[in-house]
């Protein structure tokens, strides 16, 4: 394996902090952070001046923001024992035989070649925190659609990277975007030249693979004018006895007659903390749709959110939240009416199991003058024991006239009714189970892609299997 | 108002006009620009912010805004600020707020 | 000026425990820093340009009208909060504060140390009447401040309604104004309770109206709030007793520049439980509401329902409504649902009345009345149901 430039991080390094093998690292920064560690990642990606002083000044944000007193106790995140920068390899891989065997395994169990002979468009597989896998076919390169990692985009796209970079979500957004800004790395750079229709999804595999280390990827996707893209990212981890940090932050901007759909199943390991920001911009008639699964991690705190910014743009949120033992998805969904005739609507499915907490957080916001909107959101909830929880936050803010604005929430349980008739029928109590939460969360598997239908059934399986008893 | 010297180049400073808010900044180009110092996402001092070239960002969630214009260069906010006239008259420096 | 150890020198005559408590009341307001806004209740609730110090004269030291409906059963007390607190300490003392707390914010702590007005109604095991109690709480001056008190302990299997006025002289009157009521429902009690506010266009209102159940009792609550510029009210029900069933109903009718801030809590804390609750307004002008209300089923309360349910009526481009309806289910065995909209006069609506014929004023009279309507028809007691009708009547013109 090549060398990228040497840093010395000190001989008694893999004494004292126990590297872990059989992963093989380039490069690795110390645990913490501090100013000397941003500036190191930035040096180490050769990134030009204005990005170090943005970084720098994000860090000084962080620190100064406090940790969010609402939603899940992040209190236990200890952020000077984490990993922020780790780099698996030192090379882009132009195809899948040039990747190095260990991630191939990786990979090959995850499924990912597979998916590719499917359909894939691209792939931009990301092992640690850098995107070490990437390829894009020729058709779309043609069609002048760039699909690159986003440090890579830096580096080969700088005008139209630093055009959109943090003008959606600034690093004082809150505290986990600063954080990103700071020691981002890696995620997916999207552009979609106007009146371009991308046929077929593209996607990103993510994975955390080691003890204590941060996962802060980035990613900007540009949809111009009347074109076209689905992208879709789905993670999963092995488990690790620490707890990860996984703290990403996705920029969308979807232009006048665009339409943007951006697919997440969440599957981190149970001790991973995940806190996203994503939000996405849409101009006239734009729509935007967040379809948003969320199985794994210790707590997810996750609200896509939609900012619609000119006449007849829409906004989408499907979300899905499943809770075992020792989780809280607290997740949901914003809409902000900026501009009259604008519409969203938000549909949220939680499942609470084995004392698991499921929370909807979201804001519906229609600022002066975005008159005749309507908004609608609807969040219903499934409890499948005594000892789980739900609660639902909405909040709903109207400051225009002849606005249509509806909420509905309901909690329920498992019916009695519904399992008496499945056991009737010879179907265990489990298996009945299983039918009857696949059954609630349809609307949103029929979004989605066929194999991650299945996956996604094949998963709520597993969780409902892992926590019976 | 505010005299040059309270300002040195690159600052920012919170005056009232009446009952009217104002952020008086000092931008890079040399000029004085005024805005209204209410942010118009969740209404926090934007003269406790910073200023980020031409435009000056909320401390509190990154909102921008360009000095000269008002116009919203940066989310969460998506309502302009005002902008006020100013003129420098020898040291003194003068912010016109219509009532 | 100011509330201060020396304006508390003008409440004479009250037994030690209560000038204590007061005492340490004030001593709260003075250690609690003004809500601010990175406090969630407080985020849209604006009060920095409030000095409740600048109206720290009182009025009312003596109570209140207080109509007796003729004829009260034996053993039932009525009288001013403050003779109450003389005469019956066994009965006001173990309760007056116990369910709405001094230390909640600055306001309930200024409230607790400078109530004056107010009623104490305690009616005994089993009593029963059906004419209602009505007190009425005025303020015949602005610049100062009113903040009544109301206490009301329901015995056993005791029935009855009482209601609760606030009216202004002067509709322009500026100054500082509470309204504060304390419920206890003893196990089988149905107790029925309007309050009206209608204080004047310009005095900022705080208001916690809290009931806690006993077992198999029956609360029918109805706020109503009309008046002030600045109108913030709590409303809050423990169900604390298997069987306890809560209905919480509000009217709110916001023009002009006013500012109405409602926050609702059913507290579900044990099992086969139910509570019901429905606020309505209608915003005109650039007036501005917000509502956030939360139902919370705690661990073992199993099979208990709840409902919740916000609807905004919004007739101009410049009012502003929030509606912040929020769940906390910590069990499955329960029903739940809550709902909110936020909209105008439904235009299919408007077009078939005027379809008719029906001027378009008429037909928005007539649609904003319709959407008040089931809920008036809810108001447990005649006479402040026409009461309502009338003042909502006047509004709408």
């Amino acid at each position: 394996m090549a060398t990228v430039p040497k840093v010395e991080v000190g001989t008694d390094y893999k004494e004292k902090y126990g590297f872990f093998v059989p992963e093989e690292y380039v490069f690795k920064a110390k645990r913490g952070l501090n100013p000397d560690i941003v500036k190191e990642i930035s040096w180490m990606k050769q990134e030009p001046e204005w990005m170090t002083k943005m970084r720098l000044r994000s860090l000084e944000i962080f620190r100064k923001k406090p940790m969010p007193t609402w939603g899940a106790d992040l209190s236990v995140i200890d952020f000077e024992n984490i990993f922020y920068y780790l780099k698996a390899s030192d090379k882009q891989s132009k195809t899948w035989e040039d990747l190095p065997p260990d991630i191939k395994a990786t990979y090959d169990r995850l499924g990912v070649p597979e998916a590719e002979r499917k359909f894939l468009a691209g792939v931009s597989a990301q092992y640690e925190s850098e995107v070490v896998y990437h390829s894009l076919q020729e058709e779309l390169t043609k069609k002048g659609v760039i699909f690159t990692d986003t440090d890579s985009a830096l580096r080969d796209h700088p005008d139209l990277f630093k055009e959109y970079f943090g003008t959606v979500i600034p690093p004082a957004d809150n505290k986990f975007s600063a954080l990103n800004t700071a020691v981002w790395s890696g995620g997916s750079f999207i552009y979609v030249p106007k009146g371009v229709r991308v046929d077929i999804p593209l996607q990103a595999y993510f994975r955390i693979n080691a003890e204590n280390m941060g996962q802060f990827e980035r990613t900007l996707i540009i949809c111009d004018e009347g074109s076209f893209v689905h992208y879709i990212e789905g993670c999963t981890a092995p488990i690790y006895t620490t707890d990860s940090l996984h703290s990403a932050v996705v920029e969308i901007i979807v232009k006048k007659n665009a339409r943007c759909r951006y697919t997440t199943i969440q599957n981190w390991s149970t001790n991973v903390f995940n806190l996203v920001t994503k939000r996405a911009m849409a101009y006239g008639d734009a729509t935007m749709e967040w379809v948003d699964g969320n199985l794994g991690s210790q707590i997810t705190m996750k609200y896509p959110s939609v900012y619609l910014m000119e006449p007849g743009a829409k906004g989408d949120v499907l979300s899905v939240a499943f809770a075992g033992k020792g989780q809280h998805q607290d997740a949901g969904g914003k809409m902000i009416h900026v501009a009259p005739n604008t519409t969203s609507t938000i549909t949220s499915k939680s499942i609470s199991k084995g004392g698991g907490r499921t929370s909807y957080r979201g804001h519906i916001k229609i600022y002066p003058g975005a008159n005749n909107c309507k908004s609608f959101v609807k969040c219903d909830a499934l409890l499948l024991d005594d000892e789980s929880r739900s609660d639902t936050y909405p909040y709903n803010d109207v400051d225009a006239e002849n606005v249509t604005l509806g909420h509905e929430a309901t909690v329920s349980k498992v019916s009695d009714e519904q399992l008496f008739y499945l056991m009737s029928r010879g179907i265990a109590r489990a298996e009945a189970e299983t039918m009857i939460v696949n059954g609630f969360i349809e609307p949103f598997t029929k979004e989605l892609p066929l194999e991650y239908a299945v996956e996604l059934n094949r998963l709520i399986q597993l969780e409902m299997e892992g926590s019976v008893g | 108002m505010a005299t040059v010297d309270d300002l040195p180049s690159e600052t920012m400073k919170h005056v009232d006009a009446g009952s009217t808010p104002v952020c008086l900044a000092h931008a890079e180009d040399g000029n004085f620009y005024a805005l209204n110092d209410v942010c118009t996402h969740e209404e926090f001092s934007l003269s406790d912010g910073e200023l980020w070239g031409m435009d000056v960002e909320c401390p509190q969630h990154g909102s921008r805004f360009n000095l000269a214009t008002g116009k919203v260069t940066g989310l969460p906010a998506v309502i302009p600020a005002k902008t006020y006239p100013v003129r420098v008259e020898g040291s003194d420096v003068y912010v016109e707020v219509p009532d | 000026m100011g509330f201060n150890p020396e304006s508390l020198a003008v409440l004479q005559g009250e037994p030690d425990w209560l000038q204590q408590r007061r005492r340490g009341a004030l001593a709260t307001y003075e250690r609690l820093p003004s809500p601010s806004k990175t406090d969630e209740e407080w985020r849209r609730t604006d009060v920095s340009r409030f000095d409740p110090g600048q109206f720290s004269t009182l009025e009312h030291l003596d109570g209140l009208k207080l109509e007796r409906p003729s004829g009260l059963p034996s053993g039932v007390i009525l009288k001013p909060l403050r003779q109450a607190a003389k005469d019956h300490p066994e009965l006001v003392e173990p309760r007056l504060f116990t369910l709405v707390h001094a230390d909640r914010d600055r306001f309930a702590a200024l409230h607790a140390a400078f109530f004056t007005g107010g009623t104490f109604l305690y009616v005994p095991d089993g009593v029963e009447f059906d004419q209602p109690v009505l007190g009425q709480h005025f303020s015949h001056e602005g610049g100062n401040s009113v903040l009544p008190h109301t206490l009301i302990v329901a015995g056993k299997n005791s029935r009855f309604n009482y209601l609760d006025e606030y009216v202004a002289e002067d509709d322009a009157e500026t100054g500082y104004r509470s309204g504060s009521t304390e419920i206890f429902l003893g196990e089988g009690a149905q107790v029925g309770y309007v309050a009206v506010q209608k204080w004047g266009r310009n005095v900022w209102h705080f208001a916690d109206q809290r009931a806690e159940l006993q077992k198999d009792s029956t609360l029918r609550l109805f706020n109503v709030t009309l008046g002030g510029k600045f109108s913030k009210t709590r409303v809050e029900a423990s169900l604390a007793g298997e069987g306890s069933n809560a209905e919480l109903k509000a009217i709110y009718f916001a023009s002009g520049e006013q500012f109405f801030d409602f926050h609702t809590l059913q507290d579900h804390r044990v099992g086969n439980t139910r509570s019901d609750l429905l606020f309505k307004g209608a915003l005109q002008d650039v007036s501005r509401t917000v509502y956030a209300g939360l139902i919370r089923i705690e661990k073992h309360a199993q099979r208990s329902d709840a409902y919740q349910a916000n609807r905004n009526l919004v007739l101009s481009d410049k009012a502003k409504a929030t509606s912040i309806p929020m769940l906390e289910i910590d069990n499955n065995d329960v029903r739940c649902t809550h709902g909110a909209t936020v909209g105008p006069v439904d235009p299919d609506h408007l077009f078939y009345l005027r379809s008719r014929g029906i001027p378009e004023a008429t037909a928005k009279r007539m649609l904003i009345q319709g959407f008040f309507g089931d809920v008036l028809d809810r108001i447990p007691f005649e006479h402040a149901r026409k009461l309502v009708e009338a003042e909502l009547e006047s509004r709408i013109g």
